[in-house]
């Protein structure tokens, strides 16, 4: 009978050390929403659990005025509910907290970690498509080689996949804090108002000094992707446009092309294209103007 | 002696206490606290476990099940299938095509064809998943209107159109040549889950002599009582089914109940243990039934000043793998087709078709969700098409006290539909909305953020009718018992059939039984259902049962009041016509005892203070041309949905529900409330949500996170109001609420959304997507 072992460290260099011992065999738990209901319905049978959740040392929250301009650094323990709430982030990186009040419902944010929606790996991750338009890198550190940051877009292989290797942890997140005149804004659309994952989800950055912005898009292909083209097309043009609203139409129009949607269970490749289109010009248009 | 008669017709308002008050739920704290014991949470030593094996194709051959391997897992105790059934093996409550193990033939994704006990649940499911089923697939039929066709592959040897009920009124060629106007269209809907708290459970216990008791949650523990004795090949005397707090219903739990408590019972007739059966929510959605998908083909004509002059109406139901209660559906959906208005002349067929999919059962409403969706739309269609208000349009053509329905039943009382039209208009606002908006939709100014002339304002009504329990076609079912047991210190304990599944029925039991022995609510405990204890007193369905049970708890108590009265009138002195029974004393107001003294002088005088009191309902008819008296009596509603549209997502949000519910009278205005409110959300989850979508027979929103129903963060404003136009067979006057607040909210929104954006939407839910489209397609029209 399925019956998996369990182990609790209470430190990172604990857990670390966990994690080198077992390797392939282990499987991280944060929050535990993503992986319980895997393990409930048999989709998964790990032999090992290792709960990070009295981790105390990955659950700092390093983002406020201060950071501003510099960097700022969230531990992989942090809820979506402590991100949602705090002032800090919602100072310096709105998007983040306004991805993370859009999570599942109050008992899914007060349990679901940053780090275990990094590292799920899920195209509709909505703190994933923020911190990816925060041009954010994830931490992994693991015993014997040490600490490296990646930046998301690399991070993510794929649906379920990333770069991670058997004895690594995401200890934590960082960013470079946008300016202090940056504003940013998530736009989300699910099957309904809570407990909805992603139809398509937009996080937009703008700095308006440097008249450039970052877009990232979730549900629209295998990982959360930015709108490369559609950035591109705003930073040629934003500064000196003479319509500045019809250049955010064009610019949206665009990132409807960066996405390569597929039709699933939740909607066709159609309304996710339409969708994108609407949602980022109004994510831009909260930004912008 | 008290005037409360049932023969007599609702008793006095005045001399209610208990009927009409917001009496606190007598379950509440027990469900808040975590008190109440669901069936999970049932512990009983020795207890084994079952698991269901699931072959997992929606149509094949059934050549064999190998289950050495499971036998052979350390823990395991039993594997059982269908050569194992020691009765018959057949669970159908109507026809009998459904056996509990298939045995030849796999006719969907929901056939089980072994149970596996063991010591643990996980067990039970790790050996289950380990016997290997040896089929040959066939080709299936996923759709019903495919099924009709000659070269469709066959679900069940005799045919897959399996009913057809039909209603002839009048001419209706002759009422279409009268017609100024008609309109044609055809509509569809799709399957619906009950989504009820708590999935299927059972927990069958061996008990003396070879008989068995079983537990579980359930609508009707007689419908369980005739399947584990069918199963075990026992008589009805030695099962007993008892009825445990159940998380809801909504239909789901009428006769599906039935398959798991006689896989529970056969197992634990098979080890001689107590075994227990617990569904997981994805073992729930694929075993259980769901409302059937409709296609449904609408045409109405009328004159230019509103009248009706003649509907006709074909619908094909896909009833799935198996009968289940398809014929009640079909015939209701038949009988209401064409709304709660009068027209002269009416040609309807409603077919129940078989299909390779999951079965289509009870579901509030009964079929009547579907073909309203298609008649009150096309009533729209014609008031857009003359130019007339779609709320005059129905005022001018409803029904009332001595119109005719559909099935020509001269209507005599209690029908309040009018009042429900015109309090719903005005608590709306209605007039001023419609003007605002032109008739077509307004504009929606200054929003915030998105600041744009992308939101649409859209209001729209939907009306409807019920007929109350079982009518002409279910007859046989429609008696109910009860059992008022009064002790020696007054207090009251009553054993019933009907079943409380959340809507609140001990709670209305209690104030029933508490006026009508003149006791306060506190004398009153009313047990959960146990068919040891009454006669079969049918289904918990159909709205029927505040009104039959009731009607039987009443009963009883005048009985008991005779009883008792007669002891009082002699140690009091007075004569049995001067007793009366109220506040808690029995007597005049001069010469007067406690109703507790009383008990004990009863007590003392060893005269029986129980009580048995039986209701029948009085007789319908339905003949072969769909005419006669149908039902008994009907209720009525009207919804008035207020939503905004996003034209640009599609995304359509419920704003408020007016809905107002004639309920012959309320029992308590907080249940009822709830009742309603309950409904209003299955009728957005029905128009905007829901979807229980499958590929070639598999489903393919198995759980939560894939099949969509509406959540508090999608609820509206609901502003409830009741029209009380009392029944004279009703309890107190009372007649049904459980089926009608999930009816006519799916249509009110879709009217809403189609006069937000002067589009029709002819299928259901209307998802951001399929709404969406419709923009496009009208921009590009
Ligand atoms: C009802 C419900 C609703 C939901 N709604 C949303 C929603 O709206 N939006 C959304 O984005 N998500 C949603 N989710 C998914 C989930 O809640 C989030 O992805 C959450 O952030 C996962 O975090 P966790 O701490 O619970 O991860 P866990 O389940 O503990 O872990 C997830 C995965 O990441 C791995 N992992 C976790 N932490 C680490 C680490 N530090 N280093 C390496 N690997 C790690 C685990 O091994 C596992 O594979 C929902 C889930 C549920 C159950």
């Amino acid at each position: 009978m399925y019956e998996p072992q369990w182990k609790r460290p209470t430190s990172k260099a604990e857990a670390l050390a966990v994690l080198g011992d077992v390797g392939e065999d282990a499987v991280v738990v944060a929050g535990g929403t993503d992986i319980a209901p895997l393990i409930s319905k048999c989709r998964i049978r790990p032999r090992l659990l290792v709960d990070i959740s009295r981790v105390d040392d990955l659950k700092l929250l390093n983002v406020g005025p201060g950071s501003k301009g510099g960097s700022a650094a969230i531990g992989a323990m942090v809820t979506h509910g402590a991100l949602a709430r705090d002032e800090g982030v919602s100072e310096v990186a709105h998007v983040l907290a306004a991805a993370c009040r859009t999570v599942g419902a109050p008992q899914v944010r007060a349990r679901g970690t940053i780090g275990g929606n990094v590292a799920n790996a899920s195209p509709a991750a909505d703190g994933a498509v923020a911190l990816v338009a925060l041009g954010a890198s994830a931490v992994v550190e693991s015993d014997g080689n040490g600490r490296r940051e990646v930046p998301l877009p690399e991070f993510f292989l794929g649906p379920g996949q990333t770069v991670l290797r058997p004895g690594e942890l995401v200890t934590g997140i960082t960013f470079a804090a946008p300016s202090s005149v940056a504003r940013s804004a998530y736009r989300k659309a699910g099957q309904r108002n809570a407990l909805a994952i992603a139809v398509v989800s937009v996080a937009a950055v703008h700095e308006p000094e440097a008249g450039t912005v970052r877009i990232a898009l979730g549900s629209v292909a295998p990982t959360p992707i930015r709108a490369t083209e559609a950035e591109k097309l705003f930073e040629s043009g934003w500064l000196d446009a003479s319509d500045r609203a019809e250049l955010l139409g064009a610019v949206a129009a665009a990132a409807a092309r960066d996405a390569s949607p597929i039709d699933d269970i939740r909607a066709s490749a159609w309304y996710r294209t339409v969708l994108v289109e609407v949602l980022t010009r109004r994510a831009l248009e909260e930004v912008c103007l | 002696m008290s005037k409360r008669e049932i023969q007599d017709g609702p008793p006095e308002r005045d001399r209610t206490a208990a009927v009409g008050a917001p009496v606190k739920r007598v379950d509440a704290s027990d469900k808040v606290t975590g008190r109440a014991v669901y069936l999970d949470d049932m512990v009983m030593p020795g207890v084994l476990h079952a698991a269901l094996v699931f072959p997992g194709c929606a149509h094949a051959v059934l050549r064999g099940v190998d289950a050495s391997a499971a036998r052979s897992m350390a823990g395991v105790r039993s594997v059982l299938t269908a050569d194992d059934i020691p009765g018959e093996n057949q669970v159908g409550v109507i026809d009998t095509d459904q056996p509990l193990l298939p045995f030849d033939r796999i006719r969907y994704e929901g056939d089980a064809v072994a149970v596996v006990v063991a010591e643990t649940a996980v067990l039970a499911r790790e050996a289950a998943d380990a016997v290997s089923v040896d089929l040959t697939e066939l080709p299936g039929v996923f759709d019903a209107v495919r099924a009709m066709e000659p070269d469709a592959p066959l679900v069940h040897e005799s045919g897959n159109v399996f009913l057809h009920d039909k209603v002839r009124k009048g001419d209706v060629d002759a009422g279409f040549d009268a017609a100024d106007i008609i309109v044609e269209r055809e509509f569809r809907t799709h399957h619906q889950e009950h989504c009820y708290l708590e999935p299927l459970a059972a927990l069958a216990v061996p008990a003396d002599n070879g008989s068995m008791t079983v537990y579980g949650t359930m609508q009707c523990p007689f419908y369980v009582q005739k399947a584990v004795a069918d199963v075990l090949g026992l008589p009805l005397a030695s099962v007993r089914v008892i009825q445990t707090v159940t998380g809801g219903g909504f239909g789901g739990k009428e006769d599906v109940p039935s398959e798991i408590c006689a896989c529970a019972a056969l197992a634990a007739w098979k080890t001689g243990s107590a075994v227990k059966l617990v569904y997981s929510r994805e073992e729930d959605f694929l075993r259980s039934s769901k409302r059937h998908p409709m296609r449904v083909t609408f045409k109405l004509g009328a004159k230019r000043d509103g009248t009706f002059t003649a509907a006709k109406i074909r619908a094909v139901a896909d009833g799935g793998a198996y009968t289940t209660l398809s014929p009640v559906v079909v015939f209701r959906a038949a009988a209401h087709a064409t709304g709660p208005y009068e027209i002269p002349n009416v040609w309807t067929d409603v077919y129940g078709v078989y299909t390779n999919r999951q079965t289509a059962g009870a579901f509030r409403g009964f079929g009547q969700p579907q073909v309203i969706f298609a008649n009150e739309s096309v009533i729209d269609e014609v008031a857009d098409a003359i130019g007339m208000d779609p709320v005059d349009i129905r005022l001018k053509n409803c029904l009332d006290v001595g119109k005719r329905t559909a099935t020509n039943q001269l209507l005599t009382e209690s029908v309040g539909l009018r009042e429900t039209l015109e309090l719903a208009r005005e608590l709306s606002g209605w007039d001023g909305k419609r003007a605002a908006q032109g008739g077509r939709g307004g504009e929606q100014p200054g929003r915030a953020s998105d600041a744009r002339d992308h939101i649409k304002r859209g209001i729209g009504v939907g009306s409807i009718y019920y007929g109350v329990s079982l009518g002409a076609k279910g007859l046989a079912l429609d008696g109910s018992g009860a059992h008022i047991n009064v002790y020696r210190d007054g207090s009251v304990r009553i054993g019933v059939g009907g079943t409380e599944m959340g809507q609140g029925l001990l709670t209305v039991l209690a104030q029933i039984a508490a006026d009508s022995l003149g006791v306060p609510v506190g004398f009153v405990h009313v047990e959960r259902a146990d068919t040891s204890v009454v006669p079969d007193s049918g289904p918990s369905v159909a709205s029927r049962t505040t009104l039959m049970t009731g009607n039987a708890v009443i009963d009883a108590a005048r009985k008991l009041r005779t009883v008792m009265g007669e002891v009082a009138a002699d140690s009091l002195g007075l004569d049995p016509s001067e007793i009366e029974f109220d506040g808690g004393t029995v007597g005049s107001a001069e010469k007067n005892v406690t109703f507790a003294e009383l008990a004990e002088q009863c007590w003392v005088r060893n005269v029986s203070t129980a009580a048995d009191g039986w209701y029948a309902a009085p007789e319908s008819t339905f003949d072969e041309n769909g005419q006669g008296d149908a039902y008994a009596v009907y209720s009525y509603a009207t919804h008035v949905a207020e939503i905004e549209v996003d034209t640009e997502t599609g995304r359509v949000t419920v704003v408020r529900i007016t809905a107002a519910h004639d309920v012959g009278r309320v029992m308590n205005p907080v249940t009822l409330e709830g009742q309603i409110e309950g409904g209003v959300l299955q009728g957005i989850g029905m128009a905007l949500y829901e979807q229980m979508k499958s590929k070639g027979g598999a489903v393919v929103t198995p759980d939560f996170s894939t099949y969509i129903i509406p959540t508090a963060m999608d609820t509206p404003a609901i502003r409830t109001v009741f029209v009380e136009d009392p029944y004279s067979k009703g309890p107190f006057g009372a007649k049904g609420i459980g089926e009608t607040p999930a009816m006519p909210g799916a249509v009110a929104v879709a009217n809403a959304v189609s006069n937000a954006l002067g589009v029709r939407f002819h299928e259901l839910p209307l998802t951001p997507e399929r709404v969406r489209r419709a923009v496009s397609e009208r921009k590009n029209s």
